[in-house]
């Protein structure tokens, strides 16, 4: 399953943007040489520039250049790498990429294929759950069909009576909210169940349904774990990432302002139960829905360096991809459970390119102008610099901003801060948005759960008429000029060197199931 | 001077004077001038009712002034009679020359102050990959080379300002 004590002493980074920044950066700290790879679009990306060595894999588009696990291990026998990071997204969670790597004789910096290809599967994985002792939220597969797809109306209704109301069918290889749905009662299973069933067939190509009971308003809470090669496993305490949208999640908090010192205790017993039940090795995640009675059940695992692990590091004072890269080469875990603590509060919220009043459509242009905040307590993972290009190929989060202060309401006000002294002109962002979420009074009072933002911001709208005439004022000072090194207002000039052809686009690409 | 600009809530005519190096704005309407400098880093800071002062970052694009403050974001529009098909979105009736596509500058083939005759190549642009030269739609003489080589531009953007020949 794993290489012994392999030396990595290169290692190639199989993504792009600020994942692929952020991993370079700890190479770099360790000593090691860093491969970048890139697509035609991203030759002058920061990635691009900071790796020892750059190979270009091919067009923009992720199907011709990051998802070319062909390509990507090609290029790490042509650089003689003998690592290959895949930061998430793309091919992270890729069993079949996993086993090539292997096969090349090189480090996959993650699981085994093996595992991945169980954590993949989300009956698979419920049932591995189910024996580690592991709360899954109650449910069952169904009685099979007829030839015709017609269920036994009398079977699936006992076994979802047993379930309880209100239930969710659910797709068993399915994903992205296709093959759901929604039953009230015991007169709706059937037809909800043949829906299901049928939907699934046609988005999967496997029918095969199973039935959960439905959480309502849950809380998304997650544990962050890591596992050696030597059995070892410890988990670097939770996460609360309630707040999404569209299942896309924008603001992470650590600790959960839902979790008590026994809930926690016992969900973080249970995430180190899930990662040994696998002989799990990396980092990882298990995701848990906690309902209304702080109940927990194991929901997925993700096996991959979270987008979220920021705000893990920051109250755990350990540093992620370090030990990802030890750990991959048949090092131990650099701590034990007891050596880990948790100080403080940190929150993250990933700053996006797109526009909160018109359905969160992506922003795409030129980074006219971007200052990044700092401070005590201000980390910011970013990929991009002014003059950058926010183009339609590639997920449009321009930087994951986090801070660290001693309690939850200090970090939020920290957060706050540092979202105001966040200019960035040319794309429209999610700031604002972010700030209205902060200072929401639920936010403040940690009532949280996975459909706020619908219940509190629906049809949010931007307060910039607040500040009409400052701005005027502002924009009235820079036309007459006189403004430091400018020399009046900014110059919107674009870096006449711009790798990217914005047009040339062919489709939005978003990363599959960012955790 | 005077100054206009457009936003959401409509048209804002501004007086701008300059006073111990100090920027002083005056909206119409308003009672009194707001106070605004410049800070070292490239930021205005804008003198509040309340004593205290805001950080505000304004930048320049086609014909609209971008301002950040405080997490949000202004667009204001300058309505410029000169180049007016320019706020339109781009009119490609007129002497001047506008992008036909998004792209990038490649060349430019005329200084200003020249004489051009309709029909004449002025800009080479690349998009798709391809090259492709744009002419000017009339004759006349170069007022004002709007873009430089190697800046991208976007569709309807202003490359080169042409004027009429004075009538003979």
């Amino acid at each position: 399953m794993t290489v012994a004590r392999r030396e990595i002493r290169t290692v190639l980074v199989a993504n792009r943007g600020e994942i692929a920044v952020r991993v370079i950066r700890a190479c770099r700290e360790m000593g090691l040489r860093t491969v970048a790879v890139c697509s035609s679009a991203d030759r002058r990306a920061l990635h691009a520039e900071l790796a020892d060595v750059v190979v270009e894999l091919g067009p923009p588009e992720p199907a011709a250049s990051y998802l070319r696990g062909d390509l990507i291990i090609k290029a790490a026998q042509d650089t003689f790498a003998d690592a290959i990071h895949p930061g998430y997204g793309f091919l992270a969670e890729n069993a079949g990429f996993a086993e090539a790597c292997a096969a090349a004789g090189l480090v996959f910096i993650g699981p085994s294929a093996q595992v991945i290809r169980t954590m993949g599967e989300k009956t698979a994985a419920r049932a591995v759950m189910e024996k580690a002792g592991v709360p899954v939220v109650p449910g069952s597969l169904l009685p099979q069909p007829d030839p015709g797809g017609v269920f036994d109306a009398a079977a699936v209704g006992k076994v979802c009576d047993k379930v309880g109301y209100p239930l969710m069918v659910k797709a068993a290889f399915g994903g992205g909210g296709k093959g759901m749905r929604l039953v009230q009662d015991r007169a709706q299973v059937v037809a909800a169940c043949e829906a299901a069933a049928r939907e699934a067939r046609g988005a999967f190509g496997d029918g095969t349904v199973y039935v959960e009971r439905y959480i309502a308003r849950p809380r998304h809470v997650e544990f962050q774990v890591f596992g050696d090669s030597q059995g070892g496993a410890v988990h670097l305490y939770e996460r609360e990432c309630s707040i999404q949208r569209r299942h896309q999640k924008i603001i992470e908090e650590t600790p959960s302002p839902a979790l008590d010192a026994a809930t926690r205790e016992a969900m973080g017993k249970a995430a180190v139960a899930a990662a040994r039940a696998v002989g799990y090795e990396g980092a990882g995640t298990v995701e848990f829905l906690v309902d209304a009675q702080g109940d927990f059940f194991f929901l997925e695992m993700n096996t991959r360096l979270q987008v979220e692990h920021p705000v893990t590091e920051l109250v755990t004072g350990q540093d992620l991809v370090r030990a990802q890269i030890l750990v991959a080469g048949g090092a131990p875990l650099p701590w034990t459970q007891e050596q880990l603590s948790s100080r403080g509060h940190a929150i993250e919220c990933r700053v996006y390119a797109e526009d909160p009043e018109d359905n969160f459509m992506p922003s795409l242009g030129p980074l006219l102008l971007l200052r990044e905040p700092s401070g005590p307590g201000v980390r910011v993972d970013s990929g991009v610099r002014q003059g950058d290009e926010v183009s339609l190929y590639y997920d449009p989060m321009i930087a994951k901003l986090s801070v660290h202060a001693s309690d939850r309401r200090a970090a939020i006000e920290r957060m706050a801060a540092a979202l105001r002294d966040y200019p960035i002109l040319g794309v429209t962002t999610n700031i604002e948005y972010l700030l209205t979420v902060l200072g929401h009074p639920a936010f403040a009072a940690g009532r949280l759960h996975t459909g706020f933002l619908d219940e509190h911001l629906p049809g949010w709208r931007s307060a910039r008429g607040e500040d009409a005439a400052l701005a005027l004022a502002a924009a009235g000072a820079a036309e007459l000029g006189g403004g430091a090194r400018m020399g009046g207002v900014a110059a919107a000039t674009i870096d006449p060197a711009q790798p990217a052809s914005p047009w040339e686009r062919l489709g939005r690409f978003r990363h599959p199931g960012l955790g | 001077m005077q100054l206009k600009f457009r936003d959401e809530s409509g048209e804002h005519v501004l007086d701008v004077r300059r006073q111990d190096g100090a920027t002083l704005v005056t909206v119409a309407g308003a009672r009194d001038a707001t106070s605004v400098t410049a800070a070292g880093d490239g930021a205005w800071l804008v003198a509040g009712a309340d004593g205290g002062r805001r950080r505000a970052w304004v930048v320049s694009h086609r014909d609209e002034r971008l301002v950040f403050c405080d997490g949000r974001v202004h667009r204001l529009r300058r309505p410029d009679p000169v180049h007016a098909d320019e706020a339109a979105g781009g009119g490609a009736e007129g002497p001047d020359l506008h992008a036909r596509m998004p792209g990038k500058v490649v060349r430019l083939l005329v200084d200003v102050g020249q004489d051009v005759a309709a029909g004449q190549p002025l800009v080479i642009m690349e998009s798709m990959k391809m090259e492709t030269e744009l002419a000017a739609p009339v004759a006349g003489v170069v007022d004002r080379i709007a873009v430089a080589e190697g800046q991208v531009v976007a569709q309807g953007d202003l490359l080169v300002a042409v004027s009429p020949p004075p009538a003979p």
